[in-house]
């Protein structure tokens, strides 16, 4: 098993084919272990009910033959009392049974020298030396009314000229007809034999067994085959049970091994046998195991739905897993797994979107740290005063002052003052586009004063924009680039340089505009684009700043012409809230 | 999810399959012995006879035993073209019980038409026949004349029944012919023999009238419907009597073994029994005696 399923290569395989073999096995161990037991038991109940059926047909016959009796004896007992004196009373009673059951076909009362005393069925047919001489009469006589006689099924052919195939019953009783001695007298009562056999002549044990009565001689009386018997086309082999009162005792016949259940019936000394064949009570046996083992082979394959479902369910969102863990893989951390699942797998899906929510914070959080390491730098980088125009700058102050042009050079001193000022802004990052264009203003006057005619300027501010915010330093460079690039010292004509800032929708838009020699387009398109080289080192600077503060949409736009100019839009937006 | 359905469908199929086995074995044990044997038809003039009723009745409940079911038809004057008309109903054989010569050859020649085997009662005209063993039944008569003491029987001329000649054959004591029953009176010691049905009914009136002296022992064959009328008189100490239930019963196997190829032989020979005053009113002689009380 171990190593089946360590040679499985899917979680999916490994789950059926456990499942099924777990089914199975557990199948087959309810089966195996309540089967022996089970079947045994089976055919103890098919062996009891057998007993039982005997016993209820029994009793049904003791009922009957009981009810009988009591008919019986109530007329015997009202003879004795009113025999001579109310003779129509227990003739009536007698009318009465026989016209109440269909069952009874005659009754008649009998002297001891068999003369007939009452008869309900009119006068008999036969002579008196005749009753004398039958088994029924002497028994009843012999048995001084301790018990009541049961014949054999026979004919009756006494009164008249109707015949019908009954069993009599006959008992003596006493009765004083003469008023001085006490004398015995027979009663009779006939019963139809179909009355008896239909008691017991459809009941069936098991699938062919069956039910017959023998008398106190051994013979058969009733028995379902009784005519194939009397024609000598069957036998029914007694011999098992002529010793037996009651019971279960077997025999074989041909090949068939018999079950026999003997019971004495009360009051009649007849026997009731009951014929249950064993393989057919086996039989049930046999059916049984047959049945419950397809059901194990059913239930084994139909066990096949419900591990295909839970092997799917179980590994459905596991495959799913893994195919967003190869989406992070690929570079994909946007990615998450649904959490309505087994509970494990809702645990592993949870601390997955936790996990993944915790790489994407991390990220983004080194990402920010590394943006705001780069702003810093930018910041700090573009907050440096470059040394040249600072050595250039205090140069000329020195050179008016010798010159004795204090005025200018007070003018330049302020500039500079109100440069650096507006440059540290409290180590602010952000200013207001007043504040900022001051800025420039300062620095194109301390440019102006020391290149004097080569250039010219002219500095536009919507009053709009007056107050609204900008990132600081973002002009300047710019206007330093055009005047170190676009001074073309061989030409006459003095650089302009225009700096304007107006509102374009929902941006601030900033526009430095020179006429100077331009740049070449191909140079203009990777200014921003590539680190570039010292020159660029000013607008890269700008528009990375731009961009981490505001925005990706925001930032730099160049339009260059060679010896036309250079256009440098700056877009940020109007509205620009940045905590410091 | 396609090849999952395949999967459900195809167990589906395969538990389907095996229960639908398992229910057609059921089913085949219960119904083995039914379908083993194909229905069996029992032709006769006249369904109204005890006989007739009583033969029925012993093959029904062969039949019962061994599966089959026998279906029962009465011939009337077109037997031909009722036969044509039950030729297609695939029976397996046909019991003819017709007394009428004519129309039994009839129906003979049209189940051979049709190629259903036929098992005649009584005569042997059909592929099988159920029969009287007249030998046996001498032996009985014969057995029940010596029960008495007799040595000498007397028997009328002419009265050729079936089993005279039988008798005749194996009666070791005295047999005197007589012309008249009144010859009979000449040996009071004697029994008196029948066998055919004039022979009989000859002598009983001769009895009832004295010709033949009442007492004198009287052994006969079946009188037909006054039987026990018959043997109640006295005049007639022992009868043969055939069981119709029985030759019922037999017909019903000679079906079985005529389809089941079973065996060479094609006659099936029953013995009668003796019925006396004495066991006349016995339940094993109701069958005989008085069939509609059953």
């Amino acid at each position: 098993m171990g190593k089946i399923l360590k040679k499985s290569h899917s979680l999916y395989s490994a789950l059926m084919f456990s499942f099924a073999i777990y089914s199975f096995f557990m199948l087959s161990f309810i089966v195996f272990t309540l089967l022996p037991s089970t079947s045994s038991l089976l055919v103890q109940n098919a062996i009891d009910r057998t007993k039982e059926t005997v016993l209820q047909s029994a009793g049904s016959v003791d009922i009957y033959v009981n009810g009988l009796l009591s008919t019986l004896n109530y007329t015997s007992a009202s003879i004795t009392d009113t025999l001579g004196r109310d003779d129509a009373r227990w003739q009536n009673q007698m009318d009465y049974f026989k016209e109440s059951s269909s069952d009874i076909t005659d009754m008649a009362v009998f002297k001891a020298d068999g003369s007939l005393l009452y008869s309900t069925s009119g006068e008999m047919n036969q002579q008196e030396a005749e009753i004398t001489s039958q088994e029924w009469f002497q028994k009843a006589l012999l048995w001084q009314g301790s018990s009541t006689y049961f014949s054999s099924p026979h004919v009756q052919h006494l009164f008249g000229s109707q015949r019908n195939f009954v069993i009599t019953l006959a008992r003596s009783f006493y009765y004083d007809y003469s008023n001085n001695e006490q004398q015995t007298g027979v009663i009779l009562m006939d019963v139809r034999y179909s009355a008896f056999e239909k008691l017991i002549k459809n009941t069936r044990l098991s699938v062919s067994g069956y039910l017959y009565i023998l008398d106190e001689h051994n013979n058969i009386i009733i028995h379902p085959q009784m005519q194939m018997i009397y024609s000598d086309l069957y036998q029914e082999d007694t011999e098992p049970v002529v010793e037996h009162v009651l019971g279960i005792t077997q025999d074989t016949t041909g090949s068939r091994q018999r079950s026999l259940i003997i019971v004495t019936l009360a009051n009649t000394r007849w026997r009731m046998v009951g014929v249950a064949y064993y393989n057919e009570i086996f039989s049930l046996q046999s059916d049984f195991r047959r049945t419950m083992l397809l059901i194990l082979v059913c239930a084994a394959l139909l066990s096949m739905i419900p591990a295909t479902l839970i092997a799917r369910n179980v590994t459905k969102p596991i495959l799913h897993l893994e195919h967003k863990m190869q989406k992070v893989e690929s570079g994909d951390l946007s990615v998450s797994i649904g959490e309505r699942s087994f509970t494990e797998i809702r645990a592993v899906s949870v601390a997955f979107n936790h996990m993944l929510a915790r790489i994407r914070m991390l990220m983004d959080q080194v990402v920010q740290e590394q943006e705001k390491k780069r702003l810093y730098e930018l910041n700090a980088l573009q907050s440096q005063i470059n040394p040249h125009f600072l050595y250039n700058t205090l140069d000329s102050i020195v050179w008016m002052e010798e010159r004795g042009k204090s005025r200018e050079a007070i003018t330049m001193v302020s500039a500079l003052a109100r440069l650096f000022r507006i440059s540290i802004s409290k180590g602010r990052t952000i200013i207001s586009v007043y504040e900022e264009i001051e800025h420039v203003r300062n620095y194109l006057i301390i440019q102006k004063m020391r290149f004097k005619e080569k250039f010219t300027y002219e500095i536009h501010m919507d009053e709009d924009t007056r107050n609204l915010k900008t990132v600081k330093l973002i002009i300047q460079p710019l206007v330093e680039n055009s005047i170190s690039h676009g001074l073309d010292h061989t030409s006459f004509e003095a650089l302009h340089i225009a700096v304007s800032v107006t509102i374009d929708g929902d941006d601030l838009l900033f526009c430095v505009k020179d006429d100077g020699v331009g740049i070449p387009r191909e140079k203009a398109e990777k200014l921003l684009a590539f680190p570039a080289g010292k020159s660029g080192i000013g607008l890269k600077n700008v528009h990375e700043r731009i961009r981490l503060i505001c925005g990706n949409q925001y930032g730099l736009t160049i339009q260059s012409e060679e010896e036309e100019g250079t256009t440098v839009y700056i877009r940020l937006p109007r509205n620009l809230e940045v905590s410091e | 999810m396609k090849k999952y359905w395949i999967l459900f469908i195809a167990i589906g199929l395969t538990v389907a399959a095996v229960l639908t086995v398992n229910t057609a074995y059921n089913n085949a044990d219960e119904t083995s012995p039914a379908s083993a044997v194909q229905p069996v038809l029992l032709l006769t003039e006249d369904e109204t006879g005890s006989f007739y009723m009583r033969l029925k009745q012993g093959m029904e409940d062969e039949a019962d035993i061994t599966g089959a079911n026998v279906t029962t038809s009465v011939l009337g004057a077109d037997a031909e073209t009722q036969i044509a008309g039950l030729a297609g109903e695939n029976y397996s054989a046909a019991v003819v019980y017709i007394r009428d010569n004519g129309m039994l050859a009839q129906t003979l020649e049209a189940l051979r038409q049709s190629n259903i085997p036929s098992i005649t009662i009584g005569n042997a005209q059909g592929d099988y026949a159920v029969m009287q063993d007249t030998m046996a039944d001498a032996r009985q008569m014969a057995a029940c004349v010596r029960e008495t003491g007799c040595t000498r029987v007397l028997m009328l001329e002419g009265d050729n029944g079936a089993i005279s000649d039988d008798f005749t054959s194996l009666w070791d004591g005295e047999l005197i012919m007589i012309a008249t029953p009144a010859d009979g009176s000449r040996y009071p010691d004697a029994c008196l023999v029948g066998f055919s049905a004039q022979g009989i009914r000859t002598l009983l009136d001769a009895k009832a009238e004295g010709g033949i002296p009442a007492t004198m022992p009287f052994f006969c064959c079946d009188t037909g419907t006054s039987r026990a009328a018959d043997l109640e008189t006295g005049y007639i100490m022992g009868m043969l009597v055939s069981r119709p239930y029985k030759i019922g019963c037999l017909a019903m196997d000679a079906c079985n073994r005529l389809t089941g190829k079973s065996g060479t032989a094609t006659v099936t020979r029953y013995a009668s029994c003796i019925i006396t005053t004495g066991n006349m009113y016995d339940a094993d002689n109701v069958d005989i005696m008085f069939p509609l009380l059953l």
